[in-house]
């Protein structure tokens, strides 16, 4: 039944092996009733369309997201854009005061005072004022050089 | 890839064999005479007609495609499942994704509906044959004693001149066998004993390369040979 070598052996065994499972696989063969059964099961092609729409309504569900988010993005784009001008033009604006007071805050320097010009007097409004003169203005005359 | 499949001969149905086990015999698409109808009144449309006509959304065309093809389908899910159920979702799996890919066909010339379909409908078995494996449904667990007995005795009568070929086998105990196979090892295995492709047929229409598919098949026979060895 099977030869002594162990390569002969091999060689027989996957012979018989090969036939054993081409046996196996032709076995495992379905008949053509059983092929036309399953192709003909009642409803099949229903419940395929039902899959389909089904498919088709989370596709537009999915869709109907996207679009409504790019609406969202899109009426966002003014209100955003003027974000970003506002924005820039603060960073624009924000060396320049650095510059107008360079120490501000540093040393023994005095703090700067915004409204200095508003309410500053000059020498000559602060003899005129000591002095009674009116400056043509009627009033206190303070607050303009 | 889809280029590639669309791009395909219909190297798989060459074989007088294969043609017969792809249901090719049964198609009849005879030239349609008048493209305004609907496929529901002429039911000479070609397949080409019929894909055009439900890609503009005309149902009863593609229900006319399934009934055409879903004999073929059912053929192909058999050759990797037993039981009813699971081939019943192959074909409800295969003609959904046929139906959201009807744009991708460019048929004409051999590029046949056909050749077409059936690569969906082994993809989507070979998709089913790897979730069923991870899910280890069907191992050899799960041969009954008697089962496993009868394939002992009959796997030590084997010999050199014997009668393999009257071997009495059951369908179910086939395929318990099989299932325990890698699934492309038993996808390479089926398509080449049970439909008689060729290398480059089975290339064609699983998308993987000639010597990817002679790898697996050589790797498939020594597996089988493996497990029948482990129940001697």
């Amino acid at each position: 039944m099977w030869t002594n070598g162990k390569r002969g052996k091999d060689e027989l065994d996957d012979e018989s092996l090969n036939r054993f499972s081409d046996e196996l696989l032709r076995a495992s063969e379905a008949g053509e009733a059983e092929i036309l059964t399953a192709a003909a099961s009642p409803f099949l092609y229903r419940r395929i369309r039902v899959r389909i729409e089904a498919e088709e309504q989370r596709l537009a569900q999915q869709r109907g997201a996207w679009l409504s988010m790019l609406y969202g993005v899109k009426h966002a784009i003014p209100a955003l854009l003027a974000f970003a001008v506002v924005a820039l033009a603060s960073l624009i604006m924000t060396p320049s005061l650095s510059q107008q007071w360079p120490a501000a805050g540093v040393g023994n320097e005095e703090p700067p005072t915004l409204m200095l010009d508003v309410f500053s007097f000059s020498q000559d409004e602060m003899i005129a004022s000591a002095a009674g003169v009116e400056t043509g203005q009627p009033g206190n005359g303070g607050g303009t050089k | 890839m889809k280029e590639r499949i669309a791009e395909r001969p219909q190297a798989i149905i060459a074989a007088p064999a294969a043609k017969a086990a792809l249901g090719m015999g049964e198609v009849e698409t005879p030239a349609g005479t008048d493209d305004e109808m609907s496929a529901e009144m002429n039911p000479e449309m070609t397949d080409d007609e019929l894909v055009a006509a439900a890609r503009v959304g005309d149902e009863s065309a593609f229900r006319r495609l399934f009934e055409r093809h879903r004999r073929l389908v059912s053929r192909l899910g058999y050759r990797f499942f037993s039981r009813r159920d699971q081939v019943e979702e192959i074909i409800q799996e295969s003609f959904i994704k046929a139906y959201f890919a009807l744009n991708d066909y460019q048929g004409g010339g051999d590029k046949s509906f056909v050749s077409w379909l059936a690569r969906i409908a082994v993809r989507t078995c070979y998709d089913e044959l790897r979730r069923a494996r991870r899910r280890g449904e069907s191992s050899i667990g799960d041969l009954s004693e008697d089962e496993a007995a009868y394939l002992h005795e009959r796997l030590r009568d084997l010999s050199p001149g014997g009668n393999v070929e009257g071997v009495a086998i059951s369908r179910d105990l086939a395929n318990k066998l099989l299932s325990r196979l890698r699934p492309d090892d038993r996808m390479v295995l089926a398509l080449l004993k049970l439909e008689e492709l060729s290398i480059a047929e089975i290339s064609n229409l699983t998308g993987w390369t000639t010597a990817k598919v002679k790898m697996r098949s050589h790797r498939a026979q020594r597996g089988l040979r493996q497990l029948l060895r482990k129940l001697l």
